[in-house]
Order: C-alpha cells, then structure tokens, then sequence
C-alpha cells in the first residue's frame, strides 16, 4: 500500500446503527519473535510522537494505547504488538479514521511486522485481520460519546459560572430550587452555544431497547448465571418498591433453574482449590517495579495493560472462559451505571482470552493511583476481580471461588505488578475527568431539560451542582 | 479488653503504645553514624537502658525512642537486599521524586532547592532519637543523657528540631487537635468499634484488620520486623497569618463568617465540634460529643461536614461510595497512629480571630518565629497507610465526587487537576469559595523504623558485612 493512496480513496458510507452499548473496544495483536523484538522497540520510540498528535485528532475516540506486551513466561511463545482503541463508531469507521489520521505511521511502526503490506492492502485492513475479540468489556458511562461528555463538561461549568452570578445577586435559601433550575436552563438555552448540548440526550431506539432486552433474557439462561445471583439481589434492591417486590418474583424460577448447574459449577471450583499446587507468586523485577511507579500519578487518570499466564488445566481454563462470559453478563445489565461492583473509577476495562486461552490480558484506563485502584479491587470490588484472577497461575488460592485466604492481598498485588507492561503511548480524550465527574455531568444535563420537577427533585437536582 | 495473647507489647517501642499525653514536650536528634563499630555497641548501651519499650509507667517524666532511616541500616551493616524487604517507601525515602510527587511535595523541594533552605532529609541522616518529657528541659536532658549512652560512634546535627504541646492541645491554626485515632485492640480505654485497628495494621509481625499477618523484612534468619513500625516525619510549617488571613478574605473580613468558612475547611469548629448544617456560631465545648463518630452516611451530601473538609478526607470511615460497610472496611485499612507536636510558639493574638486564638505558654507569642506541627505517624506500611492517605484522600482533587479540589487545608502545591476550590453544600445550592490556597509547607520529614527490642539488640550485636 502506498500510505497516501489512502487518502484519496472516498471514505465508505458511514453506519446509521446505534447498538444498546457503546462506546466499542478494538484491539489488534501481533506477534513479535524474538528476532524482531529490538525493531519494533525502537519503531516505537520514533513514532509514538506522532502517532501520539494524529489520534487527538481522531474524532470519537476515548482512549487508546499502544504497547509491547511481554509474554507471561518468557520464551514461551513471544510478546506481543498490542494496539486498543475505545471509540464511538462502528468499527470500520473508526479504522478508516484512524487511517486518516496516523496511517503512514501505522504503517512504518508494523513494518518489521507486516512486510510491506503487499497486495494493496491497507493498514485498517491489516489490523482488522488481527483483531482479538475480548472477552469482556466494562464501560463506565454506557452510551455517552465523547462528544456528549466534552459538551456535558462544558454546560456544568457555564452553569458553575451562573449559580455563582444567581448567589450574588440574591438567591436565598427560600429560594425555591425548582425556579433556579429553570432559570437556568432558560439562561443555557439563550446562549445559544452550539458547544453546549441543547437538549437531553436521545434515548434508545426501540430496536435497541428490544436488543438489550433479548441480552437479559440470554444472560438469565446461563445455567450457571446464580453465581451473579448477589449481585442480582443488590440490583433488584435498588429498584423502586414495586418493581423491587415484582421482580423477586419473578426471580424465583430463575434461582430454581440455576440452583443445581451453579452448585456443581462452586462444588467443581472447591475441588480444584483443594487438588491444585499453590502456584509460588513471581514478585515483580525491583528495577522493572521503579520504572512502573515512576510513570505512574503523573496524571488523573491512569492506564493498567497486563498479561497472565492461566492455570494450566483445560477446565481451569475452561472455567475461565464462561467467568469471562459471565463478567460481560454483569457488566452489561448490572454494573452499567458507572460502578463495577462499587469500583465507581473505571472508565473501560477490557479482558481478553487469548494465545488458546493460557493468557490473560487486562487493559484498563482508571481515575487516580495504582495504590488506591488495586485497594479497590481487593475492598469493594473483589467479588468480580477474585473469580478471575483466581484462575491465573501464581494467584494465590481462592475459597469457593469469590473468598480469598490469608495473604491473598499481597501476593495479589505482587503478581499484578510482575506481570503488568507500561504504555508508552496511552491516550485519553477527556484526561481531566473522573468517571464519577461524568456521570455526574450527565445527569445535570439530563435534570436540566426535563421539563419541570417538584420542589424535592429539584433541590436534588441543584445539589449536583 | 485486653490485648490480643499473643502480643509481645512489652517488645514494642513506648510510642505505639502510648501518645505520652502527660510528656508534652519532645526533642528530635537526628543522628549519622561516625563510626559503625562504635555506633553498634553505643546502641547495644541505649538499648539495654535507655530505650523505652512496653507501656510507660504513669509517673513517668521523660521517655526515649529510636528508629533508624534505610542509610542507618545500611550503616549499621545491613546489606541492600535486606533493606529493600522494608518496603520501596522506606528503602527510597520520602524525597525521591515518585514519593515526593506522591505526597504532593515536589513543589516545595523546587522551592527549597533554589532557597537552599531545606531544613532536613530523613535520607540523609542514619536514625532519629526521639526523647520526651514533662517539660522542654527534662526532654533536652533526656535526649543529652541518650546520646551519652549511645556514644562518640553517633554523631548529632546541628538541627535542633523539637515539639511541644500548646494549651487546650491546640494546634497553631487554633483547632484542637488529635481527636480521632485509631486504636489497637486491647490497648486503653474503650474506643467506637470503626476506631478499633487489629496490633498488625500498626505493628509489624501480626494479624491485620484482614487476619493475614504481611511478611516481615528478614535478614540471615531473624525477623527484624517483628514489634517494629514505621515512623513518619514531617515537619509542616504552618504560617497562620497568610492562613486566617485568607478565610478572612473569603468571608469579606467578618470574622465570625471566617471562623465559619474555616471551620467547614476543617471539618470541625476549633474547639473541636463536629460542624453541622444550621449552626453559624461555634456550639459551646460538649466533652461527650468530642469523640462520638461521625456518621457520614448521616450527611451523604456534606451538609454539615463537607465531602472535601479536612477531617472528612482524612477519614472517610463509612463516607466512600454507597456501600457504608464496603467503606468502613475499605477505609480502616489506610488508619495510621499520629504522634505529631506541635512546635514553635503561639502566634501573637491579633493573628486570629477571637474565637480560634491560640493562648500564649511561657514563651509568649512572637510574630516571627517559624511554628508548625512535627507530625509523626505510625504505621505496619507507609504506602499502604500514610502514603495512600496523602494521596488518595488529601491531595485527590477527585475525591468524592468532586471537580478540582484538593485538601483545604494541608494539600500540596501544584497537584493535578486542583484549581483551589473549595465547595460548602448548602440549600438550595452550594457555596464554592475560590483561591484556596494550604498555608502549610513540608519543612523536612523522614521515612523511619522503629524497631521492637529483640532486632535493635540483633542490629547492634551484629558484626558488619564486607
């Protein structure tokens, strides 16, 4: 391929379909052999820079990284090239944009790798036919393009600005909330601001509402979907009385239905706990562990890329892969309002089952310190984490799957640190911004437009402010 | 209550176990090692009769501590290797780059690099002497009486770094101070149950709040973790005119709305009552409600105790996100044992307003003198502990749910994201103050440990490596 005869190829039509979930993950692996190892690193030296400039360019795109990720045991089977991108479009689209925009540069970093690219084919292409599907996906702010999250930043900061003006001039603690609310959205709309959203955002189609519907009702006919069966409870709980009463009810066939395949399923993970050797954890190199750290709380947000190796048996491995499965499952109907398991700092966390599933990888863009994010997942969101890294080899050993034993917390954090891989080109649109911001931005503007509120609402309202 | 049995207490340096309420003074000696061999036996004198370990008695005038810094224990002949299993914080000290971003220090070093006026380095002296006592004199006698006993091999600095307690145990900003702390199970009066820490989230060598006991660092067969903890030093100058000053500034020069603004930054009025929603004026002093817990999930909203007040940051306890339980676990892993003085004296009268005044001891109020707080803190894992409670909870611009704020009060300079906001919730919308700048400076500070009695011996008996 010529990198420019890209760009003067007419872009293909653009998809109109707008699925129940989005934002999209895509990544491309590629292996390195050892031969090529030195190539590729200084390719990445030289064109991070660039590549770095032209994907802030590329609209709809929320995080992207590009690293070499080492493989878990080394000499096994080689590292490995990995780019992901999260973004809004269809994933056609979003490789011609990404084409667009850093093509040439793509394509000099794969060379080593990818020949010339003979044949015509392009580097979207190219990547397509590496693509690695993952296996879970958790987004943090399910549905929200960047463009909606930049102009939801803007209107809660124009409204920063008017409730200090409306304080100043006089409001009161009589003032009612609901006249402030309106006053302000009337002052929103007058200014005309095509950088402020105008309205709230669109729903779902019906389409993707039956869509999403059809997806709850495959999650509730996994056999084993009781191990969720907390979770489902919790969800249920926060639910308005009648519907929470409603759908306990309604939840009594399906805990009937996955009683028995759930019981075998903890019975068979008890057994494996008790006949498996307790894998010696690998603690991380002091020097590779300095160089993590100093990369690290250089910024809001923070990138964690890692690769582990999986138990050796096929069940276990096995096993793994419906946990996976079943992660999805949770994360697509039950942690879609910002918090994975109370974890409310993840923007996108993304597994892959890859290398005929003896390797793990975890990709996750969060807000604030390693420190705090791995507490997190031993604290508030150890029942998702534990299943999975339970099946990694040098995880200490699990109780009934979710329960951890004696030491389990730092043997776990020494194994995250010995198998993670630093970034060197890690991107985020909206760096400045915790997961908690965004959601709170959203519901602002979608308070904002409802059309009125009693005084209680409305109060609620203002104290999102 | 009494202690967990197997609890070697009377193992454990006197400060992890006591805050020596009736010894309000306290002299540091930062100390180097002049001779290694010498330095051994000196200590192998101090340890044997001098250093305090177990509960002090209640007549007790003055007490003696020590710890040593990762230059001490490589001085004193501990290889490398064995110093690192002491953990990255300690073995890096508290000014390598990555700690001192992680504290919110770095600022403060560019400044004090161009000054040249750093007042001290934990990584640069071997160890620190602690020495308290009934009064300053009795403490600088004390501490003079160590140093005899630990010898010519230990050579002193010049600095001369002490503490000493002010009337009403207030701190220089005028806010009593010290009133929420952790306690190890068994140790004292009864404590509220979230208050409660297992001996091993404070002491090295058992269980913690999760009941696993953390690896202890070990060197040619001994545990020389075993009864020891961590000691944490700051010296944090506090300049309390820019301070009220400032609140004045932001209370358009009202000092009664300043006290009140100020107090909503602290998270309780400077007598030490809890804010709340309605009350302007600060409450009459209610000795019962001093240590009753606060129950933030009382407050979801920061309506009395804001979400980003200074307390509040310190200690979430059931305040981080919406489980209250999740929370209180999550938060009592990160509790650390604070032994801080304050030092330097009052600040003169008309640097504050009335209500917050600090009154003058025998050393008057000059204008001039530098005042602060000599915070130290005790902890099984400095980046577990002090070093997430810096930067998770103070200096995080994102806590709770905020935008851009840091820590009021104590945060550092130039962190991310922290366009020095502060937010008062209020009805039917929040207060938001902005310019709010911390008035406290790290002057110096130090990663030490302060080990139990068997590894000081074995540390001083031990012959040196090549």
């Amino acid at each position: 391929m010529s990198p420019s005869s890209q760009h003067v190829m007419s872009p293909p039509p653009r998809s109109k379909i707008r699925k129940w979930r989005s934002p999209y993950s895509f990544t491309a692996l590629v292996p390195v052999d050892a031969d090529w190892m030195e190539a590729i690193r200084q390719r990445i030296v030289e064109e991070v820079p660039g590549i770095a400039d032209g994907v802030a360019k590329v609209e709809g795109l929320h995080s992207f990284r590009v690293l070499l990720v080492p493989d878990p045991e080394e000499g096994a089977e080689g590292a490995q090239l990995l780019l992901n991108a999260v973004h809004d479009e269809p994933v056609a689209d979003f490789l011609w944009d990404l084409e667009t925009a850093v093509g040439p540069a793509l394509v000099r970093l794969y060379e080593p790798l990818s020949g010339s690219l003979k044949d015509g084919q392009s580097i979207r292409s190219w990547l397509a036919d590496h693509r690695q599907r993952e296996a879970t996906v958790h987004i943090g702010l399910v549905g929200r393009t960047v463009e909606d999250i930049r102009q939801e930043r803007r209107l809660r900061e124009v409204l920063q600005g008017l409730v200090d003006e409306g304080r100043a001039a006089g409001w009161t603690e009589s003032t009612p909330a609901e006249s402030i609310r309106v006053s302000l959205r009337d002052r929103v709309l007058a200014l005309d601001d095509p950088s402020l959203p105008a309205g709230p955002r669109p729903g779902l189609s019906l389409v993707a509402k039956l869509s999403k519907a059809v997806s709850m009702l495959g999650a509730l006919a996994n056999p084993t979907s009781g191990l969720l069966a907390p979770d489902v409870l919790k969800w249920v709980g926060q639910k308005p009385a009648m519907t929470k009463w409603s759908l306990r009810v309604l939840l009594v066939p399906w805990g009937l239905y996955t009683l028995v395949p759930t019981s075998l399923w903890l019975l068979a993970v008890r057994l494996l706990e008790l006949t498996e050797p307790d894998d010696a954890t690998p603690e991380p190199d002091p020097q590779a562990l300095l160089e993590l750290m100093e990369n690290e709380n250089e910024r809001l947000m923070n990138e964690l890329t890692m690769c582990l190796p999986v138990r050796g048996s096929w069940i276990r491995r096995w096993m793994l892969h419906r946990v996976l499965v079943g992660a999805q499952q949770g994360s697509n109907h039950l942690w879609d309002q910002g918090l994975l398991e109370g974890i409310g700092t993840i923007h996108f966390a993304r597994f892959l089952h890859t290398n005929g599933r003896s390797r793990m990888m975890f990709l996750s863009d969060y807000d604030g310190s390693w420190d705090r994010y791995l507490t997190d997942f031993l604290t508030l969101g150890d029942r998702a984490v534990v299943p999975i890294w339970g099946s990694c080899r040098g995880c200490p050993k699990t109780r009934w799957m979710f329960g951890t034993t004696a030491g389990f917390a730092r043997r776990f954090l020494a194994l995250t640190r010995r198998y993670q891989a630093p970034a060197p080109l890690w991107y985020s649109a909206v760096p400045d911004l915790s997961v908690s911001n965004m959601l709170n931005n959203a519901r602002i503007r979608e308070g904002l437009f409802v059309a009125s509120m009693d005084e209680a609402r409305a109060r609620e309202w203002c104290a999102w402010l | 209550m009494a202690f967990p049995s197997n609890f070697e207490h009377g193992h454990v340096q006197s400060m992890v176990l006591s805050g020596f309420a009736q010894m309000p003074a306290a002299r540091y000696v930062l100390l180097d090692v002049a001779d290694a061999s010498a330095a051994r036996a000196g200590l192998a004198t101090a340890t044997a009769d001098g250093i305090n370990f177990g509960l002090p008695s209640r007549d007790a005038v003055c007490v003696a501590q020590f710890a040593l810094s990762s230059v001490g224990l490589l001085a004193l002949g501990l290889p490398d290797e064995a110093v690192r299993a002491f953990g990255v914080p300690f073995h890096q000290g508290m000014f390598a780059e990555h700690r001192a971003r992680i504290l919110g220090d770095r600022q403060h070093m560019e400044t004090f690099r161009a000054a040249g006026d750093f007042e001290w380095r934990g990584d640069r002296s071997a160890a620190v002497l602690v020495s308290f006592g009934v009064d300053r004199a009795t403490a600088d006698q004390h501490a003079e009486q160590i140093l005899g006993r630990l010898g010519a091999g230990w050579r002193a600095s010049d600095t001369r770094l002490e503490g000493m307690a002010l009337p009403e145990s207030k701190e220089h900003f005028g806010w009593r101070d010290g009133l929420a702390q952790p306690r190890i199970r068994g140790l004292g009066r009864s404590a509220a149950l979230q208050d409660l820490v297992e001996p091993g989230e404070i002491v090295l060598g058992y269980p913690d709040n999760t009941g696993a006991v953390a690896a202890t660092p070990a060197f040619d067969g001994r545990d020389l973790g075993k009864n020891g903890s961590y000691l944490v030093l700051r010296q944090l100058e506090q300049d309390v005119r820019a301070f009220w000053n400032e609140w004045l500034g932001h209370a358009d020069g009202d000092p009664e709305v300043a006290v009140w603004l100020a107090s909503k930054a602290v998270g309780r009025w400077p007598n030490g009552m809890p804010v709340t929603e309605r009350a302007r004026k600060m409450p009459p002093l209610d000795p019962t409600r001093l240590t009753q817990p606060l129950f933030y999930r009382s407050d979801p909203e920061g309506h009395g105790c804001p979400l980003g007040a200074h307390v509040r940051r310190a200690n979430p306890r059931d305040g981080l996100g919406s489980d209250p339980e999740a929370s209180f676990n999550s938060s009592a892993r990160h509790r650390i044992l604070r032994r801080g003085r304050p030092y330097g004296p009052a600040a003169p009268p008309d640097f504050y307003p009335e209500a917050a005044r600090v009154r003058a001891d025998e050393r008057g109020a000059p204008a001039d003198e530098p005042r602060g707080m000599m915070f130290a803190c005790l902890c099984a894992d400095i980046g577990r502990q002090f070093e997430f409670v810096q930067q998770t909870w103070l200096n995080n611009t994102k806590h709770a749910g905020l935008y851009f704020e840091a820590d009021p009060i104590a945060d550092g300079e130039d962190l991310m994201g922290d366009r020095h906001e502060f937010t008062i919730p209020e009805r039917p919308i929040r207060r938001r103050l902005y310019g709010v700048h911390s008035h406290v400076r790290t002057r110096g500070g130090g990663y030490y440990f302060l080990p139990g009695r068997e590894a000081l011996g074995w540390l001083a008996a031990r012959k040196l490596t090549s």
